[in-house]
């Protein structure tokens, strides 16, 4: 008994001493990073840190939430411009915290690789952190801006990427996936930011709060380099590509053919909106004639949740009529991105070649190399499976006038 | 050496008197019988039934006795003891009885006519019920007897008597079902009650302490209750009641560590519902020994695994706090022992004027003035409140908690983590009478798993715990047995 008690008590006095996992902070001494901004100034780093500013409780207000400031710094790597901060700042940067890390266009475009490294290799940031790049302007322009609700500008720009699953024309992006596509070789498209001016509301203030933060579109990245963005539609068709639309909005348009029966009561409606429920897409890569065909299968299942049309879904007719010309702009959706990532950037961002990879592992080694050439030039076809499950919640449509005929049917 | 009783009563008296050292509570009477002889009375004043001993011996022997051999046949009285030797006669007389002396005859009579003040039943006090039975355990060894026999009316159930303490001669009983009882543990709690060597025994803690098998333990491994129905429980899956003359305390051995998780009234509930308050009770455990040193080490450590949120509100309330969370921490738990102690030592008006202006002083103003943070008093409160949730382990928790609590701040998680490994090893190196504190968890006993964290249907109960009760005993006969 005793000798077992000394063994086990040996045992964890080396388990704590060969850890190092003994240096405590109190909670009061660190300043708690909530948003991260990167831009280059010359050769050297320029850090734009979000810290909380803790207030006693008892004092405050309820509701209020907490203030932020901003601490700049700068350096020639990353963790030097952190370091230097502690000139500036009286409490040590903590960043377990930091939700986003903000990269400016220009560092964007001269490539990332070393940043990236740090955050993942360094113990305190987490790698579930939002990765963002700052659309046509640097990093620490776009911080500082309260547009929301939340507590705080960075908490603010976190919750707007999180809502991107109520709207697909955004995506978000955790350094943790970032990684994962960089190291298999793969091309990233990763959120982005920009400044936006809102039309003046509140007339009553002296200083109207009218610039806000529109996190539309992806930043298309080449290796670790800024190519280009996709816009808010692009992002839609690719969200498809990557099998990661769900809640998302389709928005077609029919011909006014198949409504010549309805007569409008003012303006005819112009657009149909399906809201997609469940989506699957399997894309896959097949050898046909000794070349690459890239074969799309995209299957939806969706509400048909606006309809300006005044349509008659209950005919099996016209419901055939509302998929086929949802599936023909979801094919739509695809073949823009598509196109423009073979045509404009040339680069493969879906990673198709990881397709070809599994598909044809020998031919794969073969290209690979070469994959940038032959992908822009890469022939695909699109089947979109449409099924609308739910049409909504009445069968008189406001703008149409009823006739005699209709009514009966409805009954 | 063995004092014979003399015939001759007047040396009989000098006797009596001269062995209580003339002891002012001590009543002699000496009378003559119908047949012109004498005898004489000896007992101790409050000690007997005094109108009994006027009807029942005095009135009977002045007008009936006619000759000495038929003294035990004339008093009314239905215990009647012949003894000889002097001793005898004082031993008697101490436990209450009455002493028969008579002219020209060796012997004494012995008469029980014991009564003295004693409390009346009532409801118990440390242990109460919402439902189910109320009545507790008495000061009185022979009234709690009843209680207990009252509840199992069967031959099997059997009292032993021991008398223990060289000069207080309390009266224990150990009580157990024959038939059911592990013999073997039986018969190791006997040898160490004939081991216990002691001056007085005033409560049936002394006993605990005696055959305690860690004595040096914060561990209880001997239970204690009030309730003759929970004793009757236990006494039926096989455990061994100590009652202890004086003392409404009733022991049982052997103990397992789940019994301090039981309350009397699972019993009554609804198995679901038992359950789920056995579960807040598991709960409540750790969180009372380990709540306080969890927040200092996440708070000191691991920044990182609090909420955001949660982190800045904490953030904010320690700004200004003039002392580090650990002796934060300490503060208030020292400032809590002695609320907890001040409430609990002062007469009840009293005492809910300290709470009151403990809960204030402590709670808000030391909050308002900025000497501790609102979420240490939150903390400590929180670990407070679950404390009273496990009253027999009280001991255990408050001493585990400060020892948590400098785990977490020197060692953080890892340090936590590393105390209830240390703990956990602890109990189930431990034994009560010979059977594993942790049974049936470890050693693993799948067929008593139905009555611990979780309470099972009454009708699923088949077994009894193996490792306490005689072995293969089974809580109901089979149908064909019947």
């Amino acid at each position: 008994m005793r000798y077992k008690s000394i063994i086990l008590s040996i045992i964890l006095i080396i388990a704590v001493l060969l850890s190092s996992c003994t240096s405590s902070q109190e909670i009061e001494d660190v300043g708690i990073v909530l948003a991260t901004g990167i831009d280059m100034e010359g050769d050297k780093y320029l850090l734009t840190h979000e810290v909380i500013v803790p207030k006693s409780s008892v004092s405050d207000k309820i509701g209020q939430g907490p203030n932020v400031q901003y601490v700049q710094s700068k350096g020639d790597t990353i963790i030097d411009a952190l370091r230097n901060a502690s000139l500036v700042f009286d409490k040590k940067l903590f960043l377990a915290h930091n939700r986003v890390i903000i990269l400016g266009e220009d560092l964007a475009k001269r490539g990332i690789g070393d940043i990236i490294n740090f955050y993942v290799s360094d113990v305190e940031p987490r790698e579930s952190t939002l990765l963002l790049v700052a659309k046509g302007s640097p990093a620490h322009e776009v911080m500082g801006i309260k547009g929301g609700l939340s507590d705080t500008p960075g908490k603010y720009l976190f919750d707007l990427l999180e809502n991107h699953r109520f709207n697909l024309k955004a995506r978000d992006l955790t350094l943790n996936e970032f990684l994962r596509y960089f190291l298999a070789g793969e091309n990233v498209v990763v959120s982005t930011v920009q400044k936006i001016e809102q039309k003046e509301i509140d007339k009553e203030e002296e200083k109207p709060n009218r610039t806000i933060l529109d996190v539309t579109g992806g930043a298309v990245f080449r290796k670790d380099r800024l190519i280009g963005y996709y816009t808010g539609d692009e992002m839609k068709g690719f969200n498809f590509l990557i099998d990661e639309f769900e809640n998302g909005l389709i928005i077609f348009k029919m011909s006014d053919e198949v409504v010549k029966d309805n007569k409008f009561v003012a303006r005819s409606g112009q657009y149909l909106v399906v809201e997609v429920k469940a989506s699957k897409t399997k894309s896959k890569v097949e050898l046909v004639e000794d070349k690459l065909l890239l074969k799309i299968d995209v299957n939806i299942e969706g509400v048909l949740i606006e309809d300006t049309k005044g349509l008659n879904i209950s005919s099996q007719a016209m419901l055939e009529a509302v998929r086929s010309a949802c599936a023909k702009k979801v094919e739509e959706y695809i073949v823009r991105t598509l196109e423009k990532s073979q045509k404009e950037f040339k680069t493969d961002t879906f990673s198709i070649g990881n397709l070809v990879h599994i598909s044809y592992p020998d031919l794969w080694k073969e290209i690979s190399d070469d994959w940038e050439s032959i992908f822009p030039d890469l022939d695909y076809k699109i089947n979109v499976k449409v099924d609308v499950i739910r049409v909504g919640l009445i069968n008189t449509p406001v703008n149409i006038e009823i006739d005699e005929e209709r009514l009966k049917e409805n009954k | 050496m063995i004092v014979l009783i003399s015939k001759d009563i007047e040396e009989n008296k000098a006797r009596f008197y001269s062995e209580f050292n003339n002891s002012s509570d001590l009543v002699t009477r000496q009378l003559q019988t119908l047949c012109k002889t004498e005898v004489m009375v000896c007992y101790i004043n409050g000690f007997i039934d005094k109108e009994a001993l006027n009807d029942n011996i005095i009135k009977p022997l002045i007008e009936n006795l006619v000759s000495p051999m038929e003294i035990a046949d004339t008093v009314y009285i239905s215990e009647v003891k012949e003894i000889s030797s002097f001793q005898e006669v004082i031993k008697g007389v101490v436990d209450g009885h009455v002493a028969l002396f008579h002219e020209d005859m060796d012997k004494a009579f012995i008469l029980n006519l014991c009564k003295y003040a004693k409390r009346s039943i009532d409801t118990s006090s440390s242990e109460q019920v919402i439902r189910g039975p109320k009545e507790a355990f008495i000061e009185d060894l022979f009234v709690n007897k009843t209680l207990i026999r009252r509840k199992i009316r069967n031959k099997n159930l059997t009292f032993e008597d021991f008398t223990m303490g060289d000069q207080t001669n309390t009266a224990v009983s150990l009580v157990y079902m024959k038939g059911i009882v592990n013999e073997d543990i039986l018969a190791e709690l006997k040898s160490r009650i004939s081991q216990i060597k002691t001056d007085g025994i005033f409560d049936s803690n002394s006993i605990e302490e005696y055959i305690d098998d860690v004595p040096n333990s914060l561990v209880n491994t001997v239970y204690n209750t009030e309730k003759p129905d929970v004793l009757a429980g236990k006494i039926l899956e096989g455990r061994i009641g100590i009652l202890c003359d004086g003392s409404p305390n009733v022991l049982t051995v052997p103990m397992l560590f789940i019994e301090n998780l039981m309350a009397a009234e699972d019993y009554y509930l609804q198995p679901i519902y038992a359950s789920y308050l056995r579960i807040i009770r598991f709960i409540s455990l750790f969180i009372s020994i380990a709540l306080v040193g969890i927040y200092i080490a996440l708070t000191r450590f691991h920044q990182e695994m609090i909420p955001t949120d949660l982190l800045i509100s904490i953030s904010g309330q320690r700004q200004g706090v003039p002392l580090n969370n650990f002796l934060e921490a300490l503060l208030m738990i020292f400032f809590f022992e002695i609320m907890k102690e001040a409430g609990l030592r002062l007469p009840k008006a009293i005492g809910q004027t300290v709470t009151l202006i403990g809960g204030l002083v402590i709670g808000q103003a030391a909050v308002e003035a900025g000497i501790v943070s609102a979420i240490m008093v939150i903390i400590v409160s929180a670990t407070g409140i679950s404390e009273f949730v496990n009253p027999s382990l009280r001991e255990l928790i408050v001493v585990n908690r400060l020892a948590f609590i400098v785990l977490g701040a020197t060692l953080g998680l890892y340090g936590i983590v590393c105390g209830i490994v240390v703990s956990i090893h602890y109990l189930v190196s431990i034994k009560s009478l010979g059977v594993p504190f942790l049974y049936p968890y470890a050693p693993y006993d799948r067929k008593a798993m139905k009555d611990t964290i979780l309470r099972c249907h009454v009708y699923k109960l088949n077994y009894r715990p193996r490792y306490i009760s005689n072995k293969k005993s089974r809580r109901r006969n089979r149908r064909d047995e019947i």
